[in-house]
C-alpha cells in the first residue's frame, strides 16, 4: 500500500474521533475496515477514482457527524421526556442542577455582604441563571428539576420590568440608572428561548411543560418555590447582618430541593414542600417584621404578617395538597 | 402478517434493506450491492452507510449476524441481516411500489381525450 493510501487511512481514522462517543464505540472500527476496502479498490481504478472516493468520504463527514450528534440529542430528549412522566427520583446530576440556583442564591447574598464587588459580579451571573436553566430545561423536555428556574425567570422578568435599579452596576458601570427596565427585563429569557428552540428544533417541550404540570400537581408548587429566594431577599434585604439569615435560609432551600427531587412518592414530595415552604417563608416574614417593629415600630403586627405569609404559603402549597387528595381519591376508587 | 411502513421508505433505506434480502452482508458488501442495485446512481460514503445502519438497528429492522462469506483478509468484519420485522417492511414497501407503478401504468396508457 502506498504512502498516500496509508496517509488517507490515518487521516480518516483520526476524523472518526469527531463522532459522538456512543457511535464511535459501536461503528468506527468497522468504518475503518470499509474505508480501507474502498480505498484498495479505488487504487486499482486509478488516481481519479481515489480522488472521487476521498471527496465523497471527507466531504460528507461534517454532515454525517452533525447528524449523529443530532440523533443522540434527540434520543436523549426522548428518554428524558419519558423520565419526566415517571415518578422515579432524580439522578445526582439532576439534583445538582435543581439545587444550583438556590445554593448560588445563598452564596451571592453572603458575598454581597462580605465582598460587595465580587458579590455584585456574582449577582449578575445569578440573575442570568434562571434563563440559562430555562433554556437547558427546554432542550431536555422540562425535567422536574427545571421548574423553579422557569418560576424564577418569569418572576424576575415581571418584577424588574416595572422597576429601576439605581446603584446596580455592571463592573462599575451603572445599568439604566433610574430608568425602568421595561421590555429589557425579558431579553435573557427571550435569548435563552431562541437558543433552546434552535437546538431542540421543536415546540414539543412547550407542550410537555404543561403535561408534566398536569400529571403531577406537586410540580406547580415546586415551580412556585422558585419565587422563594426573591421573597426571602425582599423580606431581609435591608436588615443588617443579613447573611446569617441568608445562610440558614439558603441551607433550608437547598435541603428542600434535594429532598424533593430525591423523593420516591407523592406524599414524600408534598411533605417536603410543605415543611420547606413553611420553614422558609414564616421565619423570613416574621423575622424581618420583628426587626422593623423593634427598630421603627411602623410595620404590620406580627399577627398580620403571619396571616400574609400564610396566604402566600397556601397559594404555593395548594396544588401539592390537591395532588395528594387526587391520588388518595384515585386509590379509594380503585379499591 | 403484513407490516405497512408508517411512511414511504427513503430510497437509501429501501436499497439497504433490499441488498440484505437474500443473505446477510458486511458493510462493504452492502455498499457495493446498493451501487449495483441502483445501477451506480446511489453510492454511499462510509459515514452515511453506518448512520443508516445504526437507525435500522435501532428500529429493529436489522440485526448483527455472522458473515456467511469467508474472510480473505485478517480484518474483522461484522455482518448485518434483516430481522423478521425488516423483511415485512421490505415486502410491504415492494407491494406499495408495485401498486403505485400499476396505477401509473394504467393511467399513462389511457389515451388523452
Amino acid at each position: 500500500m502506498s504512502v498516500l493510501a496509508r496517509l488517507f487511512i490515518r487521516v480518516y481514522s483520526r476524523t472518526l474521533n469527531l463522532y459522538p462517543p456512543k457511535f464511535r464505540a459501536e461503528f468506527t472500527e468497522e468504518m475503518q475496515v470499509v474505508f480501507r476496502d474502498s480505498l484498495e479498490e479505488a487504487l486499482n481504478g486509478g488516481m481519479l477514482v481515489v480522488v472521487l472516493l476521498c471527496l465523497r468520504e471527507f466531504g460528507g463527514l461534517p454532515f454525517n457527524i452533525f447528524k449523529e450528534f443530532w440523533h443522540e440529542l434527540q434520543g436523549k430528549e426522548l428518554i428524558m421526556l419519558h423520565e419526566n412522566t415517571s415518578g422515579s427520583p432524580a439522578t445526582t446530576g439532576q439534583v445538582v442542577m435543581g439545587a444550583l440556583p438556590f445554593l448560588a442564591f445563598g452564596i451571592v447574598m453572603i458575598m454581597l455582604e462580605l465582598a460587595p464587588t465580587l458579590g455584585g459580579a456574582l449577582l449578575w451571573l445569578w440573575l442570568l441563571l434562571p434563563a440559562i436553566g430555562f433554556g437547558i430545561g427546554w432542550v431536555q423536555g422540562f425535567p422536574r428539576w427545571s421548574y423553579p428556574y422557569v418560576g424564577m425567570a418569569l418572576i424576575l422578568a415581571f418584577y424588574i420590568q416595572n422597576a429601576s435599579t439605581p446603584g446596580l452596576n455592571f463592573f462599575g458601570i451603572p445599568v439604566f440608572g433610574r430608568e425602568l427596565w421595561g421590555w429589557r427585563s425579558w431579553v435573557p429569557l427571550a435569548v435563552a428561548f431562541v437558543i433552546a428552540l434552535v437546538i431542540s428544533r421543536s415546540l414539543k417541550p412547550f407542550v410537555s411543560f404543561f403535561i408534566n404540570l398536569w400529571k403531577d400537581w406537586s410540580i406547580p408548587s415546586y415551580f412556585m418555590a422558585g419565587a422563594l429566594p426573591w421573597l426571602v431577599s425582599g423580606a431581609l434585604i435591608e436588615i443588617d447582618r443579613l447573611y446569617y439569615f441568608m445562610v440558614t435560609l439558603a441551607i433550608l432551600l437547598v435541603g428542600m430541593v434535594i429532598l424533593y427531587l430525591r423523593s420516591q412518592s407523592t406524599w414524600q414530595r408534598v411533605l417536603v414542600l410543605t415543611v420547606g415552604v413553611i420553614a422558609i417563608l414564616f421565619p423570613a416574614a416574621l423575622g424581618s417584621n420583628s426587626y422593623w417593629l423593634a427598630h421603627h415600630g411602623t410595620f404590620s403586627t406580627n399577627a398580620e404578617m403571619f396571616v400574609q405569609a400564610g396566604k402566600v404559603a397556601l397559594v404555593m402549597l395548594l396544588p401539592a395538597w390537591l395532588e395528594l387528595f387526587r391520588r388518595s381519591l384515585g386509590r379509594l376508587r380503585r379499591a | 402478517m403484513k407490516t405497512q411502513p408508517t411512511s414511504p421508505l427513503t430510497e437509501a433505506t429501501f436499497l439497504i434493506l433490499l441488498s440484505l434480502s437474500p443473505a446477510p452482508k458486511h458493510g462493504y458488501a452492502i455498499m457495493k450491492e446498493v451501487k449495483a442495485l441502483s445501477k451506480g446512481r446511489v453510492v454511499f460514503s462510509t459515514g452515511t452507510l453506518y448512520g443508516a445502519i445504526r437507525r435500522l438497528l435501532e428500529q429493529g429492522w436489522l440485526k448483527r449476524a455472522t458473515d456467511p462469506k469467508p474472510n480473505p483478509t485478517d480484518r474483522e468484519r461484522k455482518a448485518y441481516a434483516l430481522t423478521e420485522k425488516g423483511r415485512r417492511v421490505v415486502n410491504a414497501e415492494t407491494e406499495r411500489l408495485r401498486s403505485l407503478l400499476a396505477t401509473a401504468e394504467e393511467r399513462t396508457s389511457e389515451s388523452p381525450v
